[in-house]
């Protein structure tokens, strides 16, 4: 049974320093997803995770666990992250409308019945177009759905508010929708 | 007819949607198909999502990960001495042969003509015999009167030994270690 973060926490911060690697290879795949969607580059997202394991190494004395482990070093790579983004000057604004959408467009009765939601080419088209997902639509996107946070858990990672929250992510997945409908060729009918 | 708005539908997909509004969008769904067609997708949207593969990070980042906070530390010289038992060990091996080679007349000196690695022996043999001679003669000025003399064989063997191991030590040091750096 894998140890829990506290206990290898607890090691580390009592002279085995070594044991961090296990800390960081129990993260590290799920935090380079998140850096490679909100960063778009391999190299980018590489570098920022080695500053942000790094940081989260120095920084392990005074973590208090008030949150756990991966909301705070999740934090961490978020904040990295988006100081790598706004060093490239790559943050993409989108306007926002604060309430929910009344319209919703949804596929035709043309669908055919037999569509395979469980297909490898859907799962590679919703990866692809997550990747496409502007910020900070994209980090949110991930860390519901890769890190499983909640609202509040998002929102103490990104700094936003819990309600900008629920709105960016709803967004998203319409936008991730649209654009997953429009690969797979689907007809639109516009709901009165 | 009203239909769901995106908000009851994510949250009803997330089963975040409170109790009171679930029992309506339940009833909804029950009646509408184009609502119950979203919901169908925004759950595989979710699920594949979810499902999606991780990124891998490359070999090397754990390593510059852990050389950073993690610095190796500087070998004393005890721990290089440690390090390189294995070579010293097997210098005495080969410093075994050459002075058993050596002390053994009959070793190198069978021959009638003599090859090139036998002459080798002799000169090597001859220098040491020189440096023997010295130093058992400087040895012999520091001991004190009514002492035993030592045996000159014994004192051979020492002298031996001890020039052979500084010899590869220094030749391993300086001049194999440099050539292995440079051409390998």
């Amino acid at each position: 049974m894998a140890k829990p973060d506290q206990e290898i926490i607890r090691r580390v911060l009592t002279g085995e320093k070594k044991a961090y690697v296990e800390l960081v290879n129990r993260h590290k795949d799920k935090a380079m997803t998140l850096a490679m969607r909100m960063l778009k580059n391999r190299e980018d997202a590489e570098e920022a995770l080695q500053d942000a394991f790094v940081r989260a190494f120095h920084a392990l004395p005074r973590f208090e666990w008030r949150a756990s482990f991966s909301t705070w070093f999740y934090r961490i790579v978020y904040n990295v992250c988006a100081t790598a983004l706004s060093k490239n000057d790559e943050s993409q604004e989108v306007s926002l409308q604060e309430e929910d959408a009344g319209r919703i467009e949804t596929p035709s009765d043309e669908l055919t019945p037999d569509l395979q939601y469980e297909s490898t080419e859907l799962r590679d088209i919703v990866t692809e177009e997550i990747g496409k997902l502007p910020e900070p639509y994209a980090s949110i996107v991930t860390l519901f759905f890769v890190q499983e946070m909640s609202y509040d858990e998002i929102a103490s990672v990104t700094g936003f508010p819990l309600g900008t929250v629920k709105v960016r992510l709803f967004r998203a997945r319409m936008m991730l929708r649209e654009s997953i409908i429009g690969r797979l060729g689907w007809k639109k009918e516009v709901i009165a | 007819m009203n239909h769901l708005t995106v908000r009851q539908i994510l949250e009803y997909v997330d089963g975040t949607i409170l109790n009171g509004e679930r029992t309506q969008v339940v009833a909804h769904l029950e009646s509408c198909i184009r609502c119950r067609r979203e919901v169908d997708l925004q759950r595989a949207l979710a699920k594949t999502s979810r499902e999606a593969p991780l990124t891998n990070t490359s070999r090397r980042l754990l390593d510059r990960i852990m050389e950073t906070v993690v610095p190796a530390k500087r070998n004393s010289l005890l721990r290089k001495i440690v390090n390189n038992l294995g070579n010293l060990l097997a210098m005495l091996v080969v410093l075994s042969v050459l002075v058993y080679a050596l002390s053994t007349p009959s070793v190198w000196k069978g021959s009638e003509t003599p090859s090139v690695i036998t002459q080798t022996f002799k000169t090597y043999s001859a220098l040491y015999d020189r440096v023997s001679r010295y130093l058992t003669t400087e040895s012999a000025k520091l001991q004190s009167k009514g002492s035993a003399p030592r045996s000159r064989e014994n004192d051979r063997v020492v002298v031996l030994t001890v020039v052979s191991l500084l010899a590869l030590a220094a030749l391993d040091r300086f001049v194999i270690r440099r050539v292995i750096r440079t051409k390998l």
